[in-house]
């Protein structure tokens, strides 16, 4: 990977803007799709910036500054899952109060998108997050490969048995309540032969 | 529709919807950020130290409970032993060719901010049905229904709701039911908010089953048990005592695969010995139905932290987990978790995460989780529920 090459102190910033603007969107978005909390977006997304213009020269060139960020992001999104069970508790009540940012609304089309946006939770986190990088980040298995350091054959592995995983329950999830319950069930059981 | 575009189709963001990093969110954003670099505790190493004092006060707080309202807490343990022998006499096995059914209210969708500029924050929430029918050897149907219709946690939410303008309406139309068949060691692809637990491998022994709880290890090989998490969407327990009492509510609650009377009697047995759970008497859950309260307050002192060089004062935190019973049938009527921060200091907020409490000092409730049991009892089919 080729990492920008040294710059003169007063070029920092229009590097920085260059990445900020190129970017902001796709890393709001990573965040909002990661977090039950949307108000708190901004907050996680000015987190990863502060990593990166701390760090902006360890930043790669284009078009892997990305990959880089999203890196930075998960590892942000990731510590606000684990760590911030306090400022969870505080956040709506406390924090909410002081600063409520405009946040854009999740979209919620159809009881389809619903339950399979539902099912991909239900993935294993590993499984869920490939399916989430190449479906919505569309990201190709080489990104995804890189961002969570495995092998692109590991990659399309995890793909190909979430994607197999979600059509067969979405199908289910799907069915029509007048149909045999008995029958769906026996389908389940003999997937897991 | 092949299910990759379908994929692609329910991505939750719609990209036209976001903000430009020319948006006031975006420019502020950008502005906080490329500031000169000050020294100080960065937040991960904030983190660290709230995690460290934290561990340390629950250290005292175990160390400390057992000397605590032990008159209270003998009624409570009574309470709950009573619980156990009423819960060993009763007869929930489920034959072949029946089903354990529960019907569960939680919350779903909640959402809170100001409605209105500079206004206060206002809470609200749709509720959620989770009716499970689970067969002997685990396989069952969940369908989970999401009543549109704004609640509220509060009076003075659902005034401040009112006030601002809006509707106590639907706030979209209804959605249909989801329905999930799960086939045996399936279960975990089920509702997030009210999951499915297999107890079937769980001792019996109050002493193994307590160490069982506190660890955490309710997996089953093979069988991809789901995570036993809070009573809300994150635990908010620091403590033993509270971990294990949360854990035994959830688990009495259900929806579960191999219950059994001995095995609900022992996870009375097990709350029965947990420090500091106090009996309330006779109370009223969230829906109107009247049992015995017990309840367990974890109380988390304020701590001074510091972020970006600056000493901010959190604000002290109780958390009350709460069940009601019904003495009668031995059943777990509703869990709920609640909680108050008191702040001792009015901090600056530096608007980066977990930076200060711009609010003067007082006490703050936050927003409680509750759920429900409305039905369960053995049924003759994944579609009848119980007369």
């Amino acid at each position: 990977m080729a990492h920008a090459g040294p710059w003169l102190p007063g070029d920092a910033e229009n590097r920085f803007d260059r990445l900020y603007e190129s970017h902001y969107q796709a890393i709001y978005a990573y965040a909002l799709r990661r977090t039950r909390a949307p108000h708190e977006v901004p907050d996680l997304v000015a987190e990863v910036f502060t990593t990166a213009w701390r760090r902006l020269a360890t930043v790669p060139n284009p078009p892997e500054d990305v990959l880089w960020l999203y890196g930075v992001a998960r590892r942000v999104v990731s510590q606000h899952h684990r760590g911030r069970q306090r400022r969870d508790r505080l956040d709506v009540r406390l924090r909410g109060t002081a600063t409520a940012p405009e946040v854009p609304e999740l979209a919620s089309d159809s009881s389809r998108h619903l339950g399979l946006i539902r099912l991909v939770e239900s993935l294993r986190p590993r499984d869920g997050e490939v399916v989430r990088l190449i479906a919505w980040e569309q990201l190709d298995h080489a990104q995804v490969a890189y961002l969570l350091g495995c092998s692109t054959n590991a990659v399309a592995i995890r793909w190909h048995r979430s994607v197999k995983f979600l059509r067969d329950n979405l199908n289910d999830a799907d069915a029509d309540l007048a149909e045999s319950p008995e029958v769906r069930l026996d389908a389940l059981r003999i997937q897991e032969m | 529709m092949d299910i990759e575009t379908l994929l692609r189709d329910s991505d939750p963001v719609r990209p036209a919807h976001l903000p430009s990093p020319n948006s006031s969110d975006g420019l502020s954003i950008r502005s906080h950020v490329v500031t000169p670099r000050r020294p100080g505790i960065r937040p991960a190493a904030a983190a660290v130290v709230v995690v460290a004092v934290v561990m340390t006060v629950a250290l005292v707080v175990l160390v400390a409970l057992p000397g605590e309202s032990r008159q209270s807490q003998g009624a409570a343990a009574a309470v709950l032993d009573r619980m156990a022998m009423l819960t060993d006499r009763q007869d929930i096995s489920v034959k072949p060719g029946e089903y354990y059914y529960t019907e569960l209210e939680g919350q779903a969708g909640a959402s809170s901010g100001p409605l209105v500029q500079g206004g206060p924050t206002v809470t609200s929430y749709e509720a959620e049905t989770v009716q499970t029918w689970v067969a002997p050897n685990g396989s069952g149907r969940q369908v989970s229904t999401t009543d549109p219709t704004p609640r509220f946690f509060t009076a003075a939410d659902r005034a401040a709701w009112v006030a601002a303008g809006r509707s106590l309406r639907p706030l979209f139309p209804a959605p249909p039911s989801t329905v999930h068949l799960f086939g045996v060691g399936y279960a975990f692809t089920n509702n997030p908010i009210i999951r499915v637990f297999d107890v079937s491998h769980l001792p019996t022994d109050t002493a193994k089953l307590t160490k069982l709880i506190a660890q955490g290890h309710l997996e089953v090989k093979g069988s991809r048990q789901t995570e036993l998490k809070g009573l809300g969407p994150v635990s908010n327990c620091q403590t033993k005592a509270c971990v294990i009492f949360e854990r035994v509510a959830i688990l009495l609650q259900g929806p579960d695969i191999g219950a059994t009377p001995a095995r609900r009697a022992a996870l009375f047995k097990v709350m029965a010995h947990v420090p500091g759970v106090k009996l309330l008497g006779s109370v009223v859950n969230p829906i109107g139905d009247r049992g015995t309260g017990l309840e367990l307050v974890q109380h988390e002192p304020a701590e001074s932290v510091r972020c970006n060089a600056v000493k901010i004062q959190e604000p002290s935190l109780s958390t009350t987990e709460e069940v009601v019973i019904d003495l009668k049938t031995a059943t777990l009527l509703s869990s709920e978790t609640s909680y108050s921060a008191r702040v001792v200091t009015r901090s600056e907020s530096r608007g980066e995460s977990g930076c200060g409490i711009a609010l003067p000092a007082g006490t703050y409730p936050i927003t409680p989780n509750w759920t429900v049991l409305l039905h369960s009892g053995v049924v003759g089919s994944n579609s009848r529920v119980p007369g």
